[in-house]
């Protein structure tokens, strides 16, 4: 979607359109959705953190400022939502995480979290992924799924692009690790896959 | 293997041997192949050196199987997917909103003008109260006339000025039988000759009733001060001299009315000036030769 089609679809979605509206989440909604995912684990948690932020884009438009993309607003006010998610409800809804942020060098030990790793490779995956520090992790996430170039992604966390880099580095490297454990499930899944 | 970093292997041919494969060199270290490896998925590495660097990592099988666990990793951030009707929830949810919204905005208007409306009574209130007369300019003109001893506009008869009250200490008062409309420029000209004259202690506190029946004791403090900065006001007998209350209306229409001084009272001190002396009264000074009073509060 180019700016001078956003513009025009923000217009009328502003004024109500509901077809303009569903543009809008049609073509978002996944990225935004993968993003949150990642960030928390939970499928149910991620999709309400995207429908409240498309609800918050949506109803907010006269607010939008159009020197922006909207996908940039959009992900700004999903992380928004997310991180007062966890404020709120860190102790029930995200265990994994808090244990994971407390002994970083570990995987998760929540009964939940030990038997999801044991469910599936991907299950894995994500544990190793919920066991690294929320920093390193929203780096990884917005490079490598979302492949926003590092100099976007430094901007819309605030942080310097040298950091975006050594989390970048540091993030990559700890999740290795983490999957250490899994290496014999994945490589024999890979040679299945393979 | 799969190219997750973005880099295409298309493009350039540099660094390729004739049969296409990346010319042979001496095998780097693992060191080097994870250096390289961050490169790669730094996605800072060219076509050319992506193809020489994957054919390198199959003779190392540590940073192959490293490479591996990370690349998977990374696939692994791009596959979920959000369920079926997320959309039509979304957009249901986004319709809801909006119908709230409106209905919100709506009730905050009407709250809004509500409170406006309330303001804008309480200020006129306070306007009238305060003497709107020189706020507001009035058919006659703008209120200018009751500053100073300078000249007023045309005099009319006040509907219901009739009479006079006594009120504490022998003070002068009007009484004002009916609504005055203020609007239309209520005037009082203490410091015309003859001027206002007062008790001998300070004239009774009051301020100037714009609509009222009762009585209006008329004083040196409360807004009468403010409402007229030039008036001289001197220590006369108890009893008042003349007031006139002057009213600006339309013009042909102008008159002053009188005002009768206050009767004595029975409960003066002896020695005290109280009763009435008309004589005594005109002799007063006129207002060009009257002390000032001190500033207003």
């Amino acid at each position: 979607m180019d700016r001078i089609e956003e513009r025009r679809l923000i217009k009328r979605a502003a004024k109500g359109d509901h077809a303009a509206a569903e543009i809008f989440v049609r073509t978002y909604q996944h990225s935004v959705y993968n993003y949150i995912l990642r960030m928390c684990g939970r499928p149910d948690v991620a999709e309400d953190v995207v429908q409240e932020a498309f609800v918050r884009a949506l109803t907010g438009l006269d607010r939008f400022d159009p020197r922006f993309r909207f996908s940039t607003w959009l992900f700004v006010i999903a992380r928004r939502v997310y991180l007062n998610l966890i404020q709120k409800h860190r102790p029930d809804s995200n265990s994994e995480l808090v244990e994971a942020r407390s002994a970083p060098e570990r995987l998760p030990e929540t009964p939940l979290a030990r038997s999801e790793a044991t469910e599936s490779i991907r299950d894995s995956l994500q544990a190793a992924l919920l066991g690294l520090p929320a920093d390193q992790r929203e780096v990884l996430i917005l490079f490598h799924q979302q492949e926003w170039p590092i100099r976007v992604i430094a901007q819309h966390l605030g942080i310097p692009e040298g950091t975006v880099k050594s989390h970048l580095h540091r993030g990559r490297k700890r999740l290795r690790l983490l999957l250490e454990p899994y290496r014999t499930r994945i490589e024999g899944e890979a040679e299945v896959l393979d | 293997m799969n190219d997750t970093s973005g880099n295409s292997g298309k493009g350039t041919r540099d660094g390729r041997g004739p049969s296409g494969l990346p010319e042979p060199g001496p095998a780097p270290s693992t060191a080097e192949l994870r250096r390289r490896a961050t490169s790669y998925f730094d996605r800072e590495m060219g076509p050319a050196e992506t193809d020489e660097f994957k054919a390198r990592l199959l003779a190392d099988d540590r940073a192959l199987r490293e490479f591996e666990m990370t690349r998977r990793a990374i696939e692994h951030l791009r596959t979920g997917r959000p369920s079926p009707d997320l959309t039509r929830s979304i957009l249901d949810e986004v319709e809801r909103r909006r119908r709230l919204l409106g209905v919100h905005r709506h009730a905050r208007r009407r709250r809004i003008f509500n409170i406006a409306s309330a303001a804008g009574a309480i200020a006129m209130a306070v306007l009238v109260f305060f003497g709107v007369d020189s706020v507001l300019p009035g058919p006659g003109g703008p209120p200018t006339a009751a500053r100073g001893p300078g000249p007023m506009g045309p005099l009319v008869a006040v509907p219901g000025v009739a009479d006079r009250d006594a009120p504490a200490d022998g003070a002068l008062a009007l009484e004002l039988h009916g609504p005055v409309d203020a609007s239309r420029g209520l005037r009082w000209d203490i410091s015309a000759s003859p001027m206002l004259v007062g008790a001998p202690t300070e004239i009774a506190r009051g301020s100037l009733p714009l609509e009222s029946s009762s009585w209006a004791p008329l004083g040196t403090s409360g807004v009468w001060p403010t409402l007229f900065p030039n008036a001289s006001i001197s220590r006369p007998p108890a009893s008042a001299l003349l007031v006139e209350a002057l009213k600006v209306d339309e013009p042909g229409k102008a008159a002053s009315v009188p005002v009768k001084p206050a009767a004595p009272r029975e409960d003066a001190k002896p020695g005290e000036d109280a009763k009435p002396d008309k004589q005594k009264s005109k002799d007063q000074p006129g207002p060009a030769s009257q002390p000032k009073p001190p500033a207003p509060r």
